[in-house]
Formats: C-alpha cells, structure tokens, sequence
C-alpha cells in the first residue's frame, strides 16, 4: 500500500516565539520533515535490527508505543516526550544520538512542533510488515503439489527437491527393517518372532498399511508418543533446587497424557486443556488434570528463601514454555531486554507473562487407582470387623462395670460433701429473700450477701448456681467483681480476703477463670443452664503469688505489670504506684467537658490530689487519655469522674457506676471534700478505667485467721444478664482448694458425680460410664483395645491432581533487566504486535483467550511447529532442525512448501496426531532404505534432502526397553506411578535431603518412561543417554555416542539381568541347536537373521568361549551364580554352557542395531 | 576370503579411516570463528584441540568447591571492626533495603575468634583455622572482592559452577573439555569427586547442560568401582570381555559395512575406549605405588584420598577435576564447623599444591578454591553468620594464575566491596583466559544464541591483575 503525502497529512501549525517559523502558515509534514531525522539519526540503533531498548523508530506502531520503560511521543505533549527530552538534553549520557553526534537546532525545533501539533503520522503498517520479512511469521498457505508422478504428496516435495539435486532417493527398506522402524516409532517396543513372522510373510497389499493401523491402535503408541511430549512438559517426579522433594502425584498427569494420546485428542483440545482446562465451561477433573503441563515447574523449599521470587520464576518458566513448545519461539531472551533477534519487546514478553501472572497452584483430590481402591476397601471392612468383636466384648461386660460403678459413685459423693461446709445465708443486700439456703438473686446488679461460717480460716469459696426449680432459664448470666470481706463474730475489724486464682466447673464457661477479670466477661455461664455451675475460688495471702489479683479493682496481671483497673464506686486502689492513662465512654457531643480526678483519704475527708480535665471530641465510644503529669497513686486513692451530666454515656456490658461529680460542682483541686458526701449517680451507667502501674513492693501480709466460729463473710459482687437463679456458697479450708476433692478425676466427671442420679442427663450418663469403663481394669483393657484399635484404622492413601486456578488480580509489571523486584510500567496481558491479533471473550483477555489464540489457524507457528515435532521423530531430525526456535536465529526449513503442506494438512486432519503421522509412514520417503551411499554422502552429508531415511539411536528409555523385551523381562503394564530403581549408594548420595528409596519386585521391569525422575539424580542410566535434566523444557534430545553407555549396557544390572534371561530362554530350549539358537537371538535382538558372515562370525565366538568356560568352569559358575541363579534353577544345563550363552547375548544385546533405529 | 578374514579387513579399513559423521559435524560447529579442528588421529569429540589463545599456561584444572559457604572472617579476613562492633548494630546505611535469608537487618555483628596471621613473603593473611594452608601463601592468588546476585545456596552453586542462576546449562568443567577436549585415552576429560556430604545442587553442578553428554563430568569414586558400571559381572573375565568385544566390533563393523553411517564406528571407538578405561580408572585409584611420604602429606579421609586422586587424574591426562566438599553452612554452630571442616581440607590442600609443585604440575594446574558465596559480619544466633553475597573470598594458585598475590579491599566490616570487585563470571571469564579460552568466542548454539559460560550478556570482564 502507497500514501500519498499529501493527501494523509498536512499540520497548520500556530507559531510562538521560535526563530525560524516566522511564518505561521509553514507545515510541518511527517515524510518531509521528520522521517528523515529518525532515519538520519535514530532509525539505526532503534529500527528493524537493533531495537536497542525496545524501541524501533521505523514505523508508527512501533514508535507510538514505545520502548522497554515507556511511550517516547506523547502527541501534544512536547514536555512529556521522552523522545525531546533525550535529543535535547546536556547530559551525555542521556542526550541522543549518543556519542557526540547531535541532531541541528532546526531539527529540534521540527520534532518539538510536531510533537506540539499532535505527533502526526501517517498509516505505515507495510513498513511494520516489510520489516518483519521472515518465514515462519507468514500465514500458512496450502502449496500446491509439485507436478510429479508419485501419488503421496509428501513424496512429491521430498522426490522433486531431490530430482533437483540430481539426487535418487533410496528404494524401499527390507521387511525386516521396516517392521522394526515401524515398530520402534509407533510402540518404541521391537516386533515378537511371531510378529516378524506374521509381516514378512503376508504378500497382501495392504500389509504395510495394516500394520501402520495396528500399531497405531496399541495402547503402547501412548508411551511412545507421550515421551517427546514428557520432554517439552519438562516432567519430573520432583520438586527440583535443593530440597528437590518428592512429588508423589504428578504421574497421574503422564498417565492423562498417554491416555489423550491414545484415544487421538485433537490437538488443538490437547492444547487448549493443557494451557486452560480449568477454565473451560464444565471442565472435569480429567480436564483439569492436563493443565498439570505448567505445574511441572520447579520449586524451591530451600530455607530463607524469597516465594515471590520463585513463583515469578515458575511463571515465567510457564509463558517461556509455551511460546517454545507451540510456536517455536525463544521468548525468553525477552524476560531482561527487547529480543535482540526476533520482534517480541521486553513489554510484550510481559503482557505474555501477565497470563501466567495470575495463575497459581490448586491440587485436587482424585480418584484412587482401582487396585489402590481395592486394598483400601479390604483393609477397612477388615479393621471394622475387629472393631465390632472388641464393642460386643464390650458390651458382655458392661453390667459388672455398671455395679462397679455404683459403689464407686456412692463412695466419692461422700468424700466429695465432707470437704465442702455449706453457709447460711445471714442477709442480703437486694429485693427477695433466701430461698432454700440459697439467695434467689433478682436480675442484674450488684448484690452484697452476708453468710456465716464455721471455719476458722478459709482456703476456698465455692459459688453453686442452680437453675430454678420453677422456670427453665432461657439467659446465660456472667458474675463478675466478687469482692469478699470477714468480720469476726466478737471484737477486731472486719478484713478483706484477697481472691486468688478461680476455676470454673463449667468446662464450657468461655471464661472459666474469668471472675476475677474486670472485663465484661467474668465468670459467664452460657445459656440454657440445666445443670448446677459451680465455681471455686481461691484465696491469696501474699499479693506476690497471686499479682493484684483477688481485688475488684485489679486485672489479673502479675506485679510490677501496668494493670487496668476498672473504677467504680468505693472501690480504692490496693497499692501503691502510678496511673499513665484514662479510659472512659466518652460522651458523643462534641466539645462536653468532663474530667478524671483522684482523692484522697484526709482524715475523715478526702482531698482532691490530682484534677485533669478532657474535651469530649463527638466520637461515642471507648477513649483513651493520656494524663499530665502521671498521677502517683497510693492505697486508698480514689478516683473519681466528671461529666456535665449528659444522658449519652455509652452504656452496655462493662459499664459500671463511678463516683460521678457534673463538672459545675467538683471542687478545685487541692480542695478537701467529705467522702460520705460526695455525690454518686448510680442511676446512670458510665464507666472510667485506669492504667495503673504498681510500684515494686511487696504486698505480702497476712492471711486473715480468725478464733470463733461465727464470723461473717460479706460476698459484694455483679451479675450482668437477666438469669435469676438460686446461688448458694460453700467454704472450705483444705490445704488445695482448687483441686477438685477428687483427685485423680477430671473437672467434667467431677462435677457429673456431684449431680445427683435423677438429675443427671442422657449425655452426662453415658460420659460418666465412658469415663469410669477407662478406669475399670476390665473396661479400660477392652476399652484401651477399642481406643488403639480405631487409631490403626486404614489410611486412605493421599490421591492428587496437580492443576492450576485462576487468581484475583495480580498487576502485572516490566520487571526491569529481568529483576522481579524492580518493576517497570505496568502491562496487560496481551500478544506480541507481529502476531495475528488476539479475539478475547471479554474486557480483560485470560489465559483460555490465549490458548485459543495459540491453537487458532491464523496463527502462523504453531501447525508448523507441531508438524515438525512430528516430522522430528520419524525422520531423527525435523524439516526445521532448530525444533526449538523458528524465530529469525533459527533454521530455515529444507522443505519450506513440505512443512506448509504439513501444517495445513494437520487441521484439516481435525488435527488428529494418528492421522498425521498415518499419512507420513505411508509415504515412500518414510519407507526408504536408511542406507547411505557415498554420492548422498557426498552431496548431502547430514542428509537434510532425505535421500535416505535416518538411521539413529533411540532414546534412552526405549534402550531399556530393548532390552527387557528382547529378554522377555518387560512388563507392559500402561501408565501408573513411577519406580524408582536401585541405585549404588556413591550414586545417590548426592541427594541433600530427599533419599532414594529403591521400589523392587517386577515394577521395576517396566518400561522406561516410567523411571522416577528425580530432578538432582536423574538415573545415571537416563543421562548417559542424554535423558534431559526434566528442568527446562526440551524440544530435542542429544545422541552422544560414549564409553560410558558402552560400559551402562555391558555392566549394569538390568542390562546383565536382560543378557541372563535371554540367554536361559535360548540356551535351555532343547529344539533348537546352535545354529537357530544364534538365530533366536539376532530375531529377539534385532528383528532379524543374521547374514552367514555374522553367523560364521558368532560362532567362532561360541567356540572361542566353550573353550574358555571349559577349562574355566569355575568362571562358569560365578557367571550364572548368586543373583542370576533364578533363571537357570529350571533349566538342566552345565554352568559352562550357561555361561557361554550369557556371553553371546550380552554380546550380541551390545550390537549397535540394538539401540538404533535403521 | 571366509568370514571371519573379511572381516578383520572390514576392521582395519574403519579403523584407519577417520570419520567425519555426525560427531564431527557437532564439533566443526563448537568453535565458533575456528576452523574446524583439524582431524587428528582421535575422532571422538574429547580428541585434543588448541584454545584459542597461545601461550597460556594451564592445561588442567582441579577446582575444589567448598559448598555451603565457607565463612571468610573464619579463614581469610581479619577485620579488627569487628571486635569493636561486636554485639552492636551496623549503620542501617548498609543494610537498608538488602535481602537476607534467614537474619533481619537488626542482627548484630559477630567478631571472629580465630587468630590471624599473615604469611609468606606475600604477607598474606590466614586464620589459625588453616595453618598447612598458610605455608602455601605464595603461591596462592588470594581474591577478598568476589561477589553475586544469588543468596540461595543452590541457585549460588549453579551461578558458581554453571555462569547462570538458570538450571540446563554446561558448568565450566563441561566447558573447558568442550573448548580443550582431552589428553587422556583411557579417562573421561572431566572428573567429578564427592567428600564431606553433598554439594546440594548435585549432578545439576556438573552437569553437560546443553553441550553433548561427551562432556559431563563423570563421577568417579575413591574406592571399589571407580566409575559406574566399570565392572564385569562376576565371572566374565577380561580374556572373555576382550574376546567379546572383537566379535562385537567384526558384527558392528559388518554393519557399517552394510550402513555406512560412521556413527558405527564412533560407536566401536566408544567400546574400546570403555575397555581401556576397565584397566585405566582402577590404576588410577590404586594409590599403593604412592611413597609413603607422599601418602603421610596429603593426611586421612576422604577429601584427602580426592587430592590424591584429582593429582593422579591430571598427571593422566583428565582436563579438569571437580572436588565438591560439602557442609560448610553454617548458621549456627560456627566455631566447630570451621574447626572440622578446616581440619578435614586444609592439610590434604596444602599436600595438593606441594605435590603438584614438586612435579612441576603447578604451572600448568590451575587449583581453584570455590564456594557459591561468603557469610554476613552479622550473627546469627549467637554462633553462626547468614549468607553473604555481597562480598567474600576466593583463590586460586597455579596454571599461570598471579602467585602471592591479593586482590580487592572491602570495608572495615567486610559488609561491601571497596576496591577490584569480582563477579563470578568475571572469575570465570579469567580462569577460562588462563587455558588460553576466550569465553566470548567458546560458545555454542543453543535456543538461537551463541551460548557461553559468563551468559549471554555483557557480564564477564576479565580481570588480569590475577593472571600473572
């Protein structure tokens, strides 16, 4: 598309005081005027091939949107614009161009006036499109076939290009051959005797395609075909870094994975539920379970580590695979600058990462496996049997544990009584009267009880409510600032008791040793009470032990401890010390004065010894004062409070009555007030608290004793709540009050055995005989069979998915220079510019957008890339080598129109993988000889025209493999957890902290895929033939050639193992002879007989090692000995015998043709 | 011609012709800006090749990693500060905004109660931790100014030993047999030895990465089977082995015959090479033909008998030997850590170095004193310090490294660099410039970037005060 200039843009612009543009009229025009500076000066180092901080200059997307940190033009906004600031600046090392070159005062001027008039630029999207000139960014288009004569297209692009070279391909491989190519890439397992028999000799047309399609169907074509993809998910069974835990559950991933290959999941499903099956409409736990593909990210549980930093790490782990696995593109580079080679700024790598930004880990429960189940449900019904013999056992002995029972009951009752001496009531402060030796207590308030006592001394007070016989009780009801004094019956002063620590019977009392708190709590008795709630309460006789606790005003804190104390009326402070701070209900009119004040004790009167003064600030509520200076407090201080009488004191639970002056009447400080006078409103609820700090001194004295028996206990206390109940008391002077006079018995059965039979309840019955059948030494041994034996009940075994969610909303920055710490401008998740355009579903595009996106046939990478991982794995390399990287660094493919053909045919296919492939193996480029000629060589020495097919060396699980079929060994269970197996202890030391604990038994003749992957301890089996480390993703394996897989395949175990077993099969069947032994082994080895030469060749060995195990038998018999004995004990041969035919398999299972694909 | 002549004549042609398959296209490629090496009589890819640059002295390395940080104010730092600071705070000027792992900025500093003495004629500095150690000051480039971005032990260890915090890549071992290839027949180019538990990032430390498998360091061990599978099974002697792997060679070779892919022959390169390494690596552990003084100085255990090793290995011919000795973390327990540990390297170390000096190894072994980063002059607990990235001490003696020297001051608390910091890839950048390498011209193509072992960036100055 061509502009014309001037019909796209032309800008009037108005003109201030600058010294060219005198002329108002003159227009500044884009193409004449200022796409030469950007060219001259910036276009070099910020076009097409630099890019240098993210930003291109070349074409007005690229320049209107910006660089790494941020727009450059902002039209209008000269000021702004980072584009004028850097051409004008005197810094050098910001002002651009750099190194020294600078742009004229006139061309300043121009970009200043254009940047002013709105940064004009016409439309130059071809530009944007030129500039991106590379292949694998073009649409696919479906290539017409080359004009030639051979009926499969693919042939057609492989034979013309060839034809071109003036190369012939290579004619059809032998059966033999072909069967075992197509063996190994369908199944990865080598065809049976009966197989090669059954194919070589079918003449029918449609052999070959007959065996394609059965293959095609094993369920074994899953574990082929899962392995290439295990490697781009980057699976492993561990977590990775240094703690590399175990993950137990992730094979259930692999195992959805071979089962989508199996039953042909499109590959756009396959790829959509990877990327977002959690968040597909009505998405299964199946479903969900292949987007365990990301979470074979790593994790680090090494100690003092940062989890964010992790988590950034996974998820750009997560976006880097992506782009790798489905589009062929090397992101990754773009997570600490702009790519320097392919068209994806460091902004839009992270509207890439903005996707995997707000995904995080979910692990959902599964199902256990059928077998798992099984030995579930067995182990259970079995541990409920004997649980069901033990409880009728039981049940045999129950009446003998009753009667037990009872005698016991009776006998604790009566030591319970003796302890406690019931008072009599003597008066009490508040309507009603005793009622039953109890006091009936009359609603909420304070109530002051007078009770006498026989003792002479008192340790412990018991308090017992009982519910009314009359009326169930529908309110719970809270006691708290019990205070107690003792008058002795004749002469001498009456003394305050000094409470100490409170133990409720109640275990469900929210606050069972709250009494003494000062808080609203106390001692709260929820609602419903049916049975009697007691409490017992201690007294104190040295203030040290028990703090300042057993005093109303006190909370339980110890001494020396700042303390609030709740101020009410005639309540004086204890001891000495220092209040810092007022706690009042503040009045919620504005600016109403009111005040805190402290008297004392003068005499007979009391004189006001600190006056403070506060200024209500409207917010109703509880308010904190800081006093000045602290007020010094002594014992017998009291505080007081003043309002200016105001109605609107918060009121509630907690509230209580203060000596309370209106502001207009208190005295001036210093003044002497008679106590008895001073007024107190107890008709309205404020409340004043103190923090009070007691100064270090030791409040010991003397625990009141008294001689006669007649003394009077005053009991003051409040109750808050409507309950109106019965409330006895009870004293005692045993030496540990609090321990229930029980012992041995916990504080809930203590309290069932003090009900009386009848009033006991259903519950509170069968409590008592659970509790007393533990005690029976008959019921506690059955008891304690039934208690271990429910604790051994059969753990159902942990079964997870490993999925991901979607989360909130994390922002998603440009971490700068890669540094998730450092973050740049904000992004939104997005898709880079040279890419077709995203179709989100709403405002916000979400990570099922970008899958769709990812799998949408616009989209030019993906079907090809795909297509070439195909390709890769039946011809050893793919039409793109660089399987990993299609971008402008990677190779050019040898058959351009072949892949573009591929890549089409793969959706039209309904992107059916079996399809594809079928339609691959039924070419004759497939079928090829892998022969190689010295003209091929010649001309093509990697083969990339494909002359020939591709002979090369399996991978390292299907060498195992091998090896375990050809020997019998294999057990082809599908799918399933992996094995670990048994490693030398040099091996796995290297593990930090997660050991390896080897699996035995016939699960570790498995096939390969299922070998643990331990991410630090990958089986040294697996890396020697180049298995990848299972942390980075990974599009193509290496094939090295070393001495040590030569040593791995004559020497480990499995290899060895797989030598014994073979040659048992071999050597002990008697219908053969040497001949078709040697034979055998070549058709379970290699698929094939052997040439005379190779015969004649192994049978001058056969005879070179009968004589060595001749004269050797002793040799023999270590050969065949100790570990291997199990496969020759069956068999009648000599030792000597055995032992050749070990070393003739071993020998042959070491062929190059072993391990290789011809 | 029978079977088994033409065979034998199959053999000798293959055997003499050298192969250019796919082995040798992946190596025409490793160099990048260097002809293809030219065939030499080996063919396998650890044949020897020559750097880059003439001149330069170090053939071999021996390069002992210490993992879990070993404290520097333990064994190479005097910092008399710290006495006086000790139990009190550092400026928050210095601790402001900086990551720890397990303290918080609030800790307070923690003065070291080894004695400090300086040695040599360089004056170099020692704590009495490592006294065989000092006697060798002369020889050692001391570095006080190394420093990272990691604070995490396992991503410090790959950034220590691979370049990068990023897992998949070659460490410098790998590196160095790709660059160099090898001068041994009968070992593998690159070696790796464990001793004192385990280095926690485990194979992923001396791991090939992306390089071919040829180049991954190989784990031998110091007694019974040396290398993994080296061993024939019980009953199978050399004599059948040897007779065995000529029939398997005729059959490979048949088949090659038939194929001509020269990955056959490689293939058959790779088993004898295997055979000779049957007989080679149990010689090589077998230290009884050592004189008994030699024996005495290198001293017991474990780390002791890898010294030994790692000595033989290079006389061998093996490039470069990993000796990993592990748990020097210490966050606690301090003052004992640095005791046994001290103890259980500092002796055989030192034998290390005079043994290698005595052959007139030296010059040409390069021995690297490694570790993924140092401690804080703050406590933790009150005997234990946390991980230090900012600033701590390496060295290196040998294969043409500056002998006697100290490089690099950090502050009174050894809390931050003053002078000559250096980066691990700087380090690497220099250690890899004394084998002649370029490490901006020893790369590989990987994921559409020429990779390397100091990244792909800019980092990576070298630093040739230390190269002598």
């Amino acid at each position: 598309m061509k502009h014309t200039i001037a019909s796209t843009f032309a800008a009037i612009v108005a003109i201030g005081s600058t010294s060219f543009a005198a002329d108002e009229t003159v227009t500044v025009d884009f193409e004449r005027d200022i796409r030469p500076i950007l060219n001259s000066s910036c276009v070099k180092c910020h076009g097409a091939k630099k890019r240098e901080g993210g930003l291109r200059l070349d074409a007005r997307a690229f320049a209107m949107t910006g660089g790494d940190s941020g727009e450059v033009i902002r039209p209008g906004k000269g000021e702004e614009s980072e584009l004028l600031t850097r051409v004008t600046s005197d810094d050098p090392d910001v002002r651009m161009p750099p190194d020294g070159k600078r742009i004229s005062a006139r061309q300043i001027e121009l970009l200043t006036r254009w940047i002013k008039t709105g940064a004009e630029w016409p439309d130059d999207s071809d530009r944007v499109a030129a500039s991106q000139d590379h292949w694998s960014f073009e649409p696919v288009t479906r290539p017409d076939l080359p004009d030639r004569a051979e009926r499969n297209p693919i042939d057609r692009f492989v034979r013309a290009r060839l034809a071109a070279q003036g190369l012939d391909p290579n004619g059809p491989a032998d059966r033999h051959t072909l069967l075992r190519r197509l063996s190994l890439d369908l199944i990865g397992l080598p065809p049976s005797p009966a197989e090669i028999d059954k194919f070589v000799n079918d003449d029918s047309a449609m052999a070959y395609e007959k065996l394609v399609d059965r293959l095609l169907e094993s369920p074994h074509f899953g574990e082929k075909w899962s392995m290439q993809w295990v490697d781009l998910a980057r699976y492993a069974d561990s977590d990775g870094y240094e703690k590399d835990l175990p993950r137990p559950h992730a094979w259930r991933w692999r195992n959805w994975l071979i089962d989508a290959i199996n039953r042909d999941l499109p590959f756009d499903q396959f790829t959509v539920q990877q990327l977002a099956g959690d968040m597909l409409p009505g998405a299964t736990n199946q479903v969900k379970l292949a987007t365990g593909f990301h979470r074979n990210t790593l994790t680090n549980r090494e100690g003092g580590v940062d989890a964010e930093e992790f988590r950034v790490k996974a998820a750009v782990d997560r976006i880097n695979t992506t782009m790798t696995v489905w589009m062929g593109l090397t992101a990754g580079c773009a997570q600490c600058h702009t790519h320097k080679y392919d068209p994806i700024t460091q902004r839009e790598f992270f509207s890439l990462y903005a996707f995997f930004n707000n995904t995080d880990e979910q692990d959902l429960a599964a199902d256990l496996e059928p077998e798992q189940q099984a030995a579930y449900d067995q182990a259970l019904a079995a541990h409920d049997k004997t649980l069901k013999d033990l409880q009728a056992q039981l049940k045999v002995e129950q009446p003998a544990i009753n009667t037990r029972l009872n005698e016991w009951l009776a006998k604790q009752r009566r030591v319970l009584e003796e302890k406690w001496i019931p008072m009599e009531i003597v008066s009490r402060r508040q309507s009603g009267g005793p009622i039953g030796g109890g006091v009936l207590l009359g609603g909420r308030g304070q109530y002051e009880i007078v009770a006498t006592t026989p003792l002479s001394r008192v340790t412990g007070i018991r308090l017992t409510v009982a519910p009314a016989a009359d009326k169930k009780t529908d309110t719970g009801f809270t006691i708290s600032h019990v205070s107690v004094t003792v008058k002795p019956a004749g002469k001498g002063e009456a003394g305050r008791l000094f409470l100490a620590q409170t133990r409720s019977s109640d275990p469900t009392s929210p606050n069972p040793s709250g009494i003494l708190r000062t808080d609203a709590a106390g001692w709260s008795v929820k609602k419903q009470l049916v049975d009697p709630a007691t409490l017992f309460i201690g007294t104190a006789d040295k203030l040290g032990a028990a703090g300042l606790r057993g005093n109303e005003l006190t909370t339980g804190s110890q001494d020396g401890e700042t303390n609030l104390l709740n101020v009410f009326f005639n309540s004086p402070i204890l001891g000495l010390g220092t209040v810092s701070k007022v706690r009042v209900f503040t009045m919620a009119t504005a600016g109403a004065s009111f005040g805190a004040y402290l008297l004392r004790r003068d005499g007979t009167s009391h004189r006001i010894v600190y006056r403070q003064d506060f200024t209500a600030d409207g917010q109703a509520g509880e308010k904190e004062y800081p006093l000045k200076p602290v007020w010094e407090v002594q014992p017998g201080d009291v505080f007081a409070h003043s309002g200016n009488g105001g109605p609107t004191f918060g009121g509630g639970a907690g509230t209580k009555d203060v000596i309370h002056y209106p502001v207009s009447k208190l005295p001036a400080k210093g003044a002497t007030v008679d106590f008895s006078k001073l007024p107190t409103i107890a008709s309205r609820r404020y409340s004043m608290q103190v923090e009070f700090k007691p100064a270090p001194v030791d409040y010991e004295f003397v625990k009141p004793e008294w001689d006669d028996k007649g003394a009077q206990l005053t009991f003051q206390l409040m109750m808050s709540n409507d309950l109106a109940d019965r409330l006895s008391f009870a004293v005692t002077n045993e030496a540990e009050p609090l321990v229930e006079s029980i012992s041995g018995i916990p504080a809930d059965i203590a309290r069932i055995v003090r009900t009386s039979d009848d009033e006991r309840s259903q519950d509170q019955q069968k409590k008592l005989i659970d509790w007393f059948v533990s005690q029976d030494d008959m019921g506690q041994k059955l008891a304690k069979q039934i208690a271990d034996h429910q604790k051994k009940i059969p753990k159902k075994p942990a079964a997870l998915i490993h999925t991901v969610k979607v989360s909130g909303s994390r922002p998603t920055h440009v971490h700068i220079r890669g540094d998730f710490q450092k973050k740049g401008l904000e992004v939104q998740p997005g898709t880079p510019a040279f890419l077709p355009k995203l179709s989100p579903r709403g405002d916000r595009p979400d990570r099922l957008d970008l899958a769709r996106w990812v799998i949408d046939p616009s989209n030019p990478l993906t079907a090809r890339v795909a297509v070439n991982h195909i390709w890769a794995q039946l011809f050893g390399q793919g039409l793109v080598r660089t399987t990993e990287d299609f971008g402008t660094q990677g190779d050019t493919p040898t058959h351009p129109a072949l892949l573009d053909w591929l890549a089409s045919e793969f959706p039209r296919l309904n992107w059916s993988r079996k399809a594809l492939i079928r339609s691959i193996l039924l070419s004759d480029t497939y079928q090829q000889s892998s022969r190689n000629r010295t003209e091929v060589e010649r001309k093509d020495p990697e083969n990339r025209l494909l002359a020939r097919q591709n002979r090369f060396r399996l991978e390292a699980e299907l060498v195992r493999d091998q090896y375990l079929a050809a020997s019998g060994l294999l057990v082809r269970q599908v799918g399933g957890r992996s094995f670990r197996p048994p490693l030398p202890d040099s091996v796995t030391r290297v593990q930090f902290v997660n050991k390896w604990t080897a699996d035995s038994g016939d699960t570790l003749l498995r096939r390969g895929l299922y070998i643990h992957l331990q991410r630090n301890l990958i089986l040294p089996m697996l890396m020697t033939f180049d298995r990848p480390e299972a942390i980075l993703t990974c599009t193509r394996r290496d094939r090295s050639n070393t001495p040590l897989q030569a040593l791995t395949l004559l020497n480990a175990p499995v290899f060895v193992e797989s030598a014994q077993a073979l040659a048992a099969s071999i050597a002990a069947n008697e219908s053969l002879n040497d001949d078709s032994r040697i034979a055998q082994v070549f058709l379970r080895t290699v698929s094939r007989t052997p040439s005379s030469i190779e015969h004649g060749r192994v049978k001058q060995l056969l005879a070179d090692l009968v004589d060595f195990y001749s004269e050797n038998p002793e040799e023999a018999k270590k050969l065949i000995g100790s570990g291997h004995a199990k496969y020759w004990q069956a068999t009648n041969l000599k030792p000597e015998t055995a032992a050749v035919w070990v070393a003739i398999t071993r020998t042959l299972l070491n062929l190059d043709e072993m391990i290789t694909r011809e | 011609m029978n079977p088994a002549e033409h065979l034998l004549e199959t053999r000798r042609q293959f055997l003499t012709t050298s192969a250019s398959g796919i082995g040798g296209a992946a190596l025409a490629s490793m160099l990048a800006g260097e002809p293809a090496a030219a065939a030499e009589s080996r063919t396998d890819p650890l044949a020897p090749r020559e750097p880059h640059l003439t001149n330069a002295k170090a053939k071999a390395c021996i390069f002992v990693y210490l993992a879990g940080a070993p404290s520097q104010f333990e064994l190479f730092t005097p910092k008399p500060k710290l006495m006086e600071l000790n139990g009190k705070k550092l400026p928050d000027s210095l601790t402001e905004g900086v990551r720890f792992a397990f303290i918080n900025r609030n800790a307070t500093c923690l003065a070291s109660k080894r004695k400090f003495a300086q040695h040599g004629e360089s004056r170099m500095w020692f704590s009495d931790a490592l006294p065989h150690l000092a006697t060798c000051a002369d020889d050692i480039c001391m570095i006080h100014t190394m420093h990272t971005k990691a604070f995490n032990h396992h991503p410090g260890q790959l950034v220590m030993c691979c370049g990068m915090q990023s897992f998949g890549r070659p460490s410098m071992g790998s590196w160095v047999t790709y660059g160099l290839g090898s001068e041994s027949e009968n070992l593998p180019g690159y070696v790796v030895l464990t001793a004192g538990g385990a280095a926690r990032g485990g194979a992923t430390l001396y791991s090939n990465g992306f390089l071919p498998s040829s180049f991954g360091g190989v784990q031998f061990r110091n007694q019974g089977e040396p290398v993994l599978n080296l061993d024939n099974p019980a009953g199978l002697t050399r004599e059948v082995q040897r007779k065995s792997l000529d029939a398997l060679a005729d059959l490979n070779g048949e088949r090659l015959r038939l194929q001509g892919d020269d990955e056959i022959r490689s293939r058959i390169d790779a088993y004898e090479l295997a055979f000779r390494m049957q007989s080679a690596a149990p010689e090589l552990i077998d230290t009884s033909g050592e004189s008994r003084s030699t024996l005495d100085s290198y001293g017991e255990g474990d780390f002791a008998k890898n010294c030994l090793l790692a000595r033989r290995m290079v006389e061998r011919g093996v490039r470069f030997v990993n000796i990993f000795h592990g748990g020097w973390d210490a966050h606690g327990g301090l003052a004992g850590n640095i005791t046994n540990n001290s103890k259980a390297v500092d002796q055989p170390l030192a034998a290390l170095l005079k043994d290698l000096k005595a052959r007139g190894m030296l010059d040409s072994t390069l021995v690297v004193w490694g570790t993924e980063f140092g401690r804080t002059p703050l406590a933790q607990g009150n005997d234990g310090r946390d991980h230090h990235p900012f600033a701590f001490s390496m060295w290196m003696a040998g294969g043409g490294s500056r002998a006697g020297y100290t490089h690099g001051r950090t502050d009174d608390v050894g809390w931050s660099i003053e002078e000559n910091p250096v980066h691990a890839n700087d380090f690497q950048a220099t250690a890899l410039r004394l084998f002649g390498l370029d490490d901006r011209k020893l790369t590989y193509r990987f994921k559409g970037l020429d990779q390397r072992l100091t990244g792909v960036g800019e980092d990576g100055k070298l630093v040739p005060e230390l190269m002598a």
